[in-house]
């Protein structure tokens, strides 16, 4: 469905990313993991059209979306939750929803179907329909971005560290609603720091570091794997270091 | 007599003087709430709005009504081509080079307007009669009512538009959060392109409105377009009430001054409560989005 070849992309003479290649599968739920500033947050802005490559292609369905710009990717049915929500908080949370839906406001039926696909799933966004957005808790901002994106009726929705400042339990609930969307077909893209949740429900994974990427392979795989642990595990050494010497 | 019989008088005309700062306040905040560019040139869209219909009413010998709206669309359709050709280009460079660019724009409005349209002052005539009215012991000029009432429903007309209908919606979110509004295909650049035509439509409105009561000339916009500026940072810069309140208080206390200080002096009120505003509270009378409380 997703197709990344050699991307590179740089902010002014450095790049952030380095040759990056990956595949997404229809239906599948894909992680992509990494240290802070490994570049997760720069890899997806570029998928979405906000960030321009210099070098490489990104395939959607087949079609060459490279460069395209943000709307024309959001209209191939690419959703975006960015990391830090980025609701709108002077708009009510209604507003905010029909906002996630501004590419399709003249299919006011199609809409109103979303709509009520999506109430269920988020049942806070019908009881919180007329409070402004800024005034929502932490949580209940994460479910409204999640609910805004869904409202352009995506087939892959990127997902850029939604756990973040969550609670434990709300971390749970989020992540079952994952769950739950890819069931219905949705694919799902998620960038994550909290490895084992995220893996929970992925069926592979993607390792990234300093705009690499240095692995990929199954959930189960990469949890055991070396490179996670000295990756994630705030832990700089290389895997080659004896690490009995330290102590 | 003394000064004080005169102030009910220059209440009046205060508040009409700041009808027209709130509506060229207004239209800075509109273009700067969508972009964070100040736009210097938006004083020239008054002067063009009240230049253009007297080029249309005395030149072409076109109905008023017909030659105020003819003007308004051709100041919008200005406004749409600065941005294509000024601001969309520049949407990379800093805020320093934006703020160059829309200098020089406003320089090359007011040089071009004196050359199509005569470096002459011009004046409109009134909507309806120059009789003065007597409102509550004050003569009022018809004028004036219909500054004020006019801008009522533009305001009126901005406020529905802006909150009741989506595009205005769109535009508040890609204002707010522009990467946020970008991710669902809100295209930044097409809302700061429709905020400039916004912004010319009401300036070329408040050109229109004050030049029966003010002579305009090609270079009148300059100051008008400080004096619009100052409001907006005077209410709470970036805020659209912010921009209409401190458009009227700027015109009543400037007309006030007139009681006390000689009339020569009249513009350097509006610098110096620039000055004091900044200094005493830079985020003006209602707060702005985008100062902090901090003194410098
Ligand atoms: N606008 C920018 N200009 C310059 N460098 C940037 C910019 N944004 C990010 N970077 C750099 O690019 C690298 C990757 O950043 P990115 O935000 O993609 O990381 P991330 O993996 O999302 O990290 P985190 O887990 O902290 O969100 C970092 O070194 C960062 O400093
Ligand atoms: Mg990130």
């Amino acid at each position: 469905m997703l197709k990344i070849k050699k991307l590179t992309v740089q902010y002014g003479p450095l790049p952030a990313l380095y040759e990056i290649s990956l595949e997404i599968k229809q239906g599948e739920i894909v992680s992509l993991l990494g240290p802070n500033g490994a570049g997760k947050t720069t890899l997806l802005l570029t998928l979405s059209g906000i960030l321009k490559t210099t070098e490489g292609r990104i395939l959607f369905e087949g079609e060459d979306i490279t460069n395209l710009n943000p709307h024309q990717i959001v209209s191939k049915g690419i959703g975006h939750v960015p990391q830090g929500r980025h609701i709108f908080p002077t708009l009510s949370v209604t507003d905010n929803l029909m906002m996630g839906a501004y590419l399709h406001r003249n299919e006011k039926r199609e809409i109103k179907k979303q709509l009520e696909r999506i109430y269920p799933l988020l049942p806070v966004l019908k009881e919180r329909a007329h409070q402004r957005a800024g005034t929502l808790s932490g949580g209940e901002q994460q479910m409204l971005s999640i609910g805004r994106a869904m409202m352009g009726r995506p087939k892959l929705l990127l997902l850029d560290e939604p756990s973040l400042g969550l609670a434990p339990r709300l971390m749970d609930e989020v992540f079952a609603i994952f769950r739950k969307l890819n069931e219905r077909g949705l694919t799902l893209f998620i960038v994550e720091q909290e490895i084992h949740l995220s893996l929970s429900i992925s069926g592979r994974g993607y390792l990234l570091r300093n705009g690499r990427m240095i692995k990929e392979g199954s959930a189960s795989a990469l949890l055991e794997s070396r490179e996670l642990m000295i990756s994630l595990g705030g832990d700089d050494r290389q895997p080659e270091k004896d690490e009995t010497s330290l102590s | 007599m003394s000064t004080w019989t005169y102030i009910p008088q220059l209440l009046s005309s205060g508040i009409t003087i700041g009808a027209i700062y709130a509506l060229v306040a207004l239209g800075f905040v509109t273009i700067a709430r969508a972009s964070q560019i100040i736009n210097f040139a938006q004083g020239e869209f008054v002067m063009l709005g009240g230049v253009i219909t007297f080029f249309f009413l005395k030149v072409m010998n076109l109905p008023y009504p017909l030659a105020a709206f003819i003007a308004i669309l051709i100041v919008i359709l200005i406004g749409f081509v600065m941005h294509l050709s000024v601001v969309y280009p520049l949407r990379k460079a800093s805020i320093v080079i934006l703020l160059m660019a829309t200098l020089g724009a406003s320089i090359f409005l007011s040089s071009t307007s004196g050359l199509l349209f005569g470096t002459l002052p011009k004046t409109l005539p009134p909507f309806s009669g120059e009789r003065p009215l007597q409102l509550l012991g004050v003569s009022v000029l018809p004028q004036s009512v219909w500054v004020l009432i006019s801008t009522l429903i533009l305001l009126i007309f901005l406020y529905l538009l802006s909150h009741r209908t989506l595009l205005g919606k769109a535009m508040e979110a890609s204002s707010t959060d522009p990467l946020g509004a970008d991710l669902l295909g809100i295209s930044r650049n097409l809302m700061v392109f429709l905020a400039f035509g916004v912004s010319a439509g009401v300036g070329a409105f408040a050109g229109i409105l004050i030049t029966p009561v003010f002579f305009t000339s090609y270079s009148s916009g300059t100051l008008l377009g400080l004096k619009g500026f100052i409001a907006a940072v005077l209410g709470g810069w970036g805020k659209n009430s912010g921009a209409i309140l401190g458009g009227f208080v700027l015109g009543i206390v400037e007309s006030l001054s007139l009681a006390f200080i000689p009339a020569g002096y009249k513009d350097a009120i509006a610098f110096g409560i620039l000055l004091l505003i900044l200094h005493f509270r830079p985020k003006g009378i209602l707060g702005s989005p985008f100062m902090d409380s901090r003194r410098w």
